[in-house]
Formats: C-alpha cells, sequence, structure tokens
C-alpha cells in the first residue's frame, strides 16, 4: 500500500515546490490593490493569479452594486467588465455618474476606496437661483453637466451633505473620501 | 480497596478520552521519520483524513513524501493547538517567530498539500505581510521564482504597471 502512494506521490514531488495560482491569488488578495497589479511581474503564474476575480472581488467595495447599478453608466460597466480586475481599474480610472447625475463615484486606484464627488447642484448654495449672485454653465472640462458660477457676492455660503452607513464611515479600511466639485470661482474678478 | 476502584474509574475515563493506542495514525515524513499522532489530529488534515475514510480507517500509517521531518512537527503542533481551541495571536506570533522565510514557504505548501485550511490561511496572511510593499525581484527570491517572461514581455508589463512602483521598499540588498 505504501509503494502505490508513493508511485502517485512521486507526481506529486514535481508539483510541491511550485505553487499553485489559487494559493497565490488568496496571498495577494491578502496584499493591496498596487502590489496584486505590481507582482503580476513576477511569473506568469503570478500573473495570472493577480487576475482572478477572488482577488479583486475582495477589492472592491461589497456594496458597489447598490451604489451604480442604478446609473446608466454603472449597470452597463457590470454587464460589460470582462473581469472583477477590470471593472477595479475602470471605476479608478472613470468616475461614474450617480444619483440622477448629482454626484460621482469612484475607487481611489492604490486603495480601493469610494470617492464621492459632489456637483454643485447637490449642494446648497445659498442665493444659487439668483442669476445677480450665481449663474449655472457648461464646462466641458466638468463631469457634470451644470457648474454653478459665481458672479457677485456680499457673502458666502455652500452646504454640502452625504449620508453613508455608521459602520462604513467607523472602519477605516472601508473609509470614503467626499469631494465638492462643481463651483467655479476663479474667474470671479 | 477504594483506592483500586478509583484507578480503575481512572483507567476507564483515559481510555474513553483516548479511544485506543491501536487507533493512533502514523505519519511518514519525506525523510522516513515517523511521527505518531492522535486520530483527531489526522482529521485537522484532510488530505490524510479522506486517505484513512477511502480506506475504511485500515491504514494507519500514511507516508507524505512531500513534508519533511524538520517541517511536519510545526503542522502537528499548529492542529494540536486548534484542536484545543487555543490558537491566538500570542501563540501565532510565537510561532511565525520561530521560521524564516524559507519554513514558512515550506509549510504553506505542507498546509496546502494536507489542505489544512486554518494554517494555510494564517501563513498565506503571513507571507503577504512579508512581501507587502516589496519589489519584484524581492518575491522572486522569496518564493525561489524563475522569471519565465522574456524581457520584451516583462518590459511591456513593467510600463504598463509603472503606477505600482512607487515607494516600494528597498530590498536591503545590493542589487541594482
Amino acid at each position: 500500500m505504501a509503494t502505490e502512494m508513493k508511485t502517485e506521490s512521486e507526481e506529486e514531488k514535481n508539483k510541491i515546490d511550485v505553487l499553485p495560482e489559487e494559493c497565490i491569488a488568496n496571498i495577494l488578495l491578502l496584499t493591496d490593490p498596487v502590489d496584486s497589479c505590481k507582482f503580476s511581474i513576477v511569473s506568469k503564474d503570478f500573473c495570472s493569479a493577480s487576475e482572478s476575480d477572488i482577488v479583486w472581488e475582495h477589492f472592491l467595495p461589497s456594496d458597489l452594486i447598490s451604489i451604480i447599478s442604478e446609473s446608466q453608466s454603472g449597470s452597463s460597466l457590470l454587464a460589460t467588465s470582462p473581469s472583477k480586475k477590470s471593472l477595479y481599474l475602470t471605476l479608478s480610472d472613470n468616475p461614474i455618474i450617480i444619483d440622477n447625475g448629482k454626484k460621482s463615484f469612484q475607487l481611489e486606484k492604490q486603495s480601493g476606496k469610494k470617492i464621492y464627488m459632489l456637483s454643485a447642484r447637490d449642494l446648497s448654495i445659498t442665493w444659487g437661483d439668483t442669476p445677480t449672485y450665481w449663474n449655472w454653465i457648461i464646462l466641458p472640462e466638468s463631469r457634470f453637466q451644470e457648474v454653478a458660477r459665481l458672479r457677485y457676492v456680499w457673502w458666502f455660503e455652500i452646504y454640502g451633505k452625504i449620508y453613508g452607513k455608521i459602520n462604513e464611515i467607523k472602519d477605516t479600511k472601508n473609509n470614503f473620501n467626499v469631494l465638492l466639485s462643481g463651483v467655479c470661482i476663479k474667474d470671479m474678478f | 480497596m477504594a483506592e483500586e476502584v478509583s484507578s480503575q474509574m481512572n483507567s476507564l475515563s483515559i481510555s474513553e478520552t483516548n479511544p485506543s493506542s491501536s487507533a493512533t495514525i502514523s505519519l511518514v515524513s519525506g525523510d522516513d521519520i515517523v511521527f505518531k499522532v492522535e486520530p483527531t489530529i489526522a482529521k485537522e488534515m484532510e488530505t490524510v483524513q479522506s486517505f484513512i475514510d477511502e480506506t475504511d480507517g485500515k491504514i494507519t500509517t500514511i507516508p507524505l513524501p512531500n513534508i519533511s521531518s524538520h517541517d511536519l512537527p510545526y503542522v502537528i503542533e499548529y492542529c494540536e493547538k486548534s484542536i484545543a481551541g487555543k490558537i491566538t495571536k500570542e501563540f501565532e506570533a510565537e510561532f511565525v517567530k520561530k521560521l524564516n522565510n524559507e519554513e514558512v514557504k515550506e509549510l504553506f505548501l505542507a498546509a496546502n498539500y494536507l489542505n489544512i485550511k486554518k494554517l494555510l490561511d494564517f501563513l498565506s496572511q503571513v507571507i503577504a505581510d512579508r512581501i507587502a510593499n516589496k519589489s519584484v525581484e524581492y518575491v522572486r527570491r522569496y518564493f525561489g521564482i524563475e522569471n519565465d517572461f522574456t524581457p520584451e514581455e516583462e518590459a511591456k508589463l513593467r510600463e504598463e504597471l509603472a503606477w505600482t512602483f512607487t515607494g516600494v521598499d528597498p530590498d536591503d540588498e545590493d542589487e541594482n
């Protein structure tokens, strides 16, 4: 019986020094997105492990679908991404417009943290609807449809508000950044 | 008289927790050293347990040619702690302190071969911590991996992945 095991295990012996791809993937997902990409240069086995969905599933936010699936570009991205890695990289390079054009969402490439940007239309701008003080313009370089341009003002007040789950805000790994955008004051004077 | 009874009781209770010495499993390392372990330990090693199950428990000597007598005691120690429910952060920190990089890799391969999920998860984390933020060359040396890309393929990948090369920890070895 022992000899039977041996012949079988001789084949194994050649294999044992090689790290199985699944094991490499399980190590990579415990590093971070930067290392997981970088280490694809180590060898071809590492390269294919770093493409695997289990690694990138881990780096994508767990509530990603609920965040982007309601937006048109978000749902088409979900449907067309060939892999979780490609989904991750696309989301970190190209913000998705969500919430009826009022916010954008993307991932911080290095860490996978969520980044929300609020458009000017999503902010409370005091006197925002008074053309003497503010007007709404289209800026080609803005990701949002409209930008608030400050014309003249005696006092200046802008509020932005975003809701997050309390455990998400407390969880530093899953932290998110909020940016305000679309308020143009550079050519006021 | 009372003493006799109690000693009998003792031996009874021992034989209950320790089913029978004949059920001990012998694990034979690649360099032919026999390690006798309790069946509960074997249960932690899925590969061993499924071999025992396949032979209806008739075979109790299991050759493990891929695992050396140097590594096997570590594996057994971890399994014993695991059964006793004594895997703590402190134990794991002490356990890993004893191991150099080569031993971690050997144990990782052994855990994978024996299919011991807890040990595998633990060592995956240890390795991830040790290679985090290191260079590609460091990881190749760590695992003893040959670079199987052509220089052109590697150059192309490096160009695509240039954004991942900022702030990599130095290798603390003299190398370009």
